[in-house]
């Protein structure tokens, strides 16, 4: 973060160009750049906005109490990040969820990665000044959150997932109304958006060719998720490392040659069909059994217990409030909607753990700025920064 | 991946790196190399020229107690889809008071926000890292780092 102006002000033929950080897209967020006519000579992110410092307060927090606060980093995509630090604290306890837990964890997670990379395109398309595909992404978000609500009695965020399993079953009637939503997306994605957006042929003169990401380049600076993707590298965590219930589902990595500011959100469009279809796999293999692991079902009172087995709502054991899982190191990846999450965990064994590490997506494609935008018209930076994807507070954290 | 698999990657990398540094298995999928601070770089160009091409994190601990904070590279594998199963953790210990360690930039340039965000939350100055300012704090911040063991959230 920085707080002065730079003192390089020799040069009168460049001038210096702040851009933020009051809210220019995303999130709270500042870049620094160096103009000569329209063309940036140099670009420099300026994160730190909105640092909450969420790996020093998790040293301070007990383990369970650690599940709301990683979502915080991004609570549009909230699931991802449960799921990551979750699976990190089962390592660490050595259990395993049973499969209608693991399906029903996988259904959450992708139904946030649609709702997340509709929020990317609503941004992107208010970016490049199209605000009719700012408001239909945003309000087609509606129906996926309100089934994500069915499941999980939230709307955003939601803490579904805790050690050993999932807290909330299935309500009746869930599977006509989530099939609907999917219809409903379905539609609108694969006509309406295309008809007014992807096809528009302001659209592709804004993206086409525009803050191209050689494939080389997208791997040496480390960079992940739909944007590594659109690079053409095949790299996708579900496929490299499976969790949950992916290693029984059926998908495609949907990638891109062309690496443009088009192909990156022609990844996410593949992205939310094979979403889609992921869902629609769930819902007819959705496998019967209990939601939580058989040795935490123990743990919990004799009322708790009837409540759970006559509704399906599974209340948090007192005993997860003393939590002290075994010393160790653990390592843990996810594919989070904006990409690979990594979650580096080191146990004492005590209440707390004693260092947290939490590597964010969006942290990872910042350097993004300086090489896609440096070189760039300035005109070109909402088309490439939309593209990108990028979310302040998840690469804050 | 199998098993079969890690134990010839764990053996490559074992004959290659010895007796410099040492390497162990955490858990299937996941190897760590222990070195010290100036073999730190040589290790890390043999681990490029194996086929490891970025860096996932870079992990700073602080152990007031025993006065080191130890440094962790998370690497592995775009282009080889065998080593990008395996996250290799690379080791290695300072000196708490001097806080200095070499960066890697030059050897995977996707170090440079992540070793930069250490040298801001933790206080470790990366030698020949190509800017070694503030990234998340403000850049006239001097009171201690924040991921450190002696700063407290609750005063």
């Amino acid at each position: 973060m920085k707080t002065s102006l730079s003192k390089q002000q020799d040069n009168r033929k460049e001038i210096e160009l702040f851009i933020g950080p009051q809210h220019p897209a995303s999130g709270h967020m500042r870049f620094i750049g160096r103009v000569d006519g329209d063309i940036f000579t140099n670009f420099i992110p300026d994160p730190g906005w909105v640092h909450r410092g969420i790996e020093k307060i998790a040293e301070n927090r007990k383990w369970i109490q650690i599940i709301p606060l990683v979502e915080r980093a991004a609570i549009l995509d909230a699931a991802n990040m449960n799921i990551g630090y979750v699976i990190a604290l089962e390592k660490l306890l050595d259990i395993e969820p049973p499969p209608r837990a693991q399906y029903l964890r996988t259904l959450l997670c992708e139904i946030n990665r649609i709702t997340s990379h509709l929020y990317g395109f609503g941004i992107a398309g208010i970016m490049i000044g199209s605000s009719t595909f700012y408001m239909w992404p945003f309000a087609d978000r509606e129906p996926l959150i309100d089934i994500a609500q069915l499941i999980t009695g939230a709307r955003l965020t939601y803490s579904y997932m805790i050690p050993g399993g999932v807290r909330r079953d299935l309500p009746q009637g869930f599977k006509e109304k989530a099939l609907k939503a999917l219809k409903y997306i379905e539609r609108r994605l694969n006509n309406d958006y295309f008809r007014i957006f992807f096809d528009n042929p302001v659209t592709k003169a804004r993206y086409q060719e525009v803050g191209v990401l050689k494939r080389d380049d997208a791997i040496r600076l480390g960079i992940v998720g739909p944007n590594l993707r659109a690079s053409n590298v095949k790299y996708d965590v579900r496929k490299v490392e499976p969790y949950a219930a992916y290693p029984e589902l059926e998908f495609d990595i949907a990638y891109e040659k062309e690496g443009d500011c088009y192909a990156r959100l022609l990844v996410r469009v593949e992205e939310i069909r094979q979403s889609i279809k992921i869902i629609r796999q769930i819902l007819d293999a959705l496998p019967q059994g209990p939601i939580i692991h058989k040795k935490y079902e123990k743990l919990v009172s004799l009322r708790k217990l009837e409540e759970y087995q006559k509704t399906g709502i599974f209340g948090l054991p007192a005993i997860f409030t003393v939590l002290r899982p075994p010393a160790g190191e653990v390592i843990s990846r996810v594919e989070a909607a904006r990409g690979e999450l990594i979650f580096h965990i080191i146990s004492t064994g005590e209440l707390r753990p004693y260092r947290l590490r939490m590597v964010t997506p969006s942290f990872r494609n910042i350097v993004l700025f300086r090489e896609l935008i440096s070189g760039a018209r300035v005109m070109d930076f909402p088309a490439i920064y939309g593209s990108i994807d990028y979310f302040p507070p998840e690469s804050d954290r | 991946m199998n098993i079969d698999e890690v134990s010839r990657v764990f053996k490559d990398l074992k004959s290659m790196i010895e007796p410099e540094a040492q390497i162990s298995i955490l858990s299937s999928n996941r190897l760590i190399i222990t070195t010290s601070t100036d073999k730190l770089e040589l290790i890390a160009n043999l681990l490029k020229n194996y086929g490891f091409d970025h860096v996932k994190s870079v992990t700073a601990i602080d152990y007031p107690m025993k006065n080191i904070i130890e440094i962790s590279y998370l690497i592995s594998s775009f282009n080889n889809l065998n080593l990008s199963k395996i996250i290799l953790t690379l080791k290695t210990l300072i000196d708490r008071n001097k806080s200095i360690s070499k960066s890697l930039y030059k050897v995977w340039p996707s170090v440079e926000f992540l070793e930069r965000e250490t040298y801001d939350l933790m206080g470790v100055f990366f030698e020949e890292h190509p800017e070694n300012t503030s990234l998340i704090l403000p850049e006239d911040y001097k009171d201690i780092r924040p991921l450190r063991k002696d700063f407290k959230l609750i005063k």
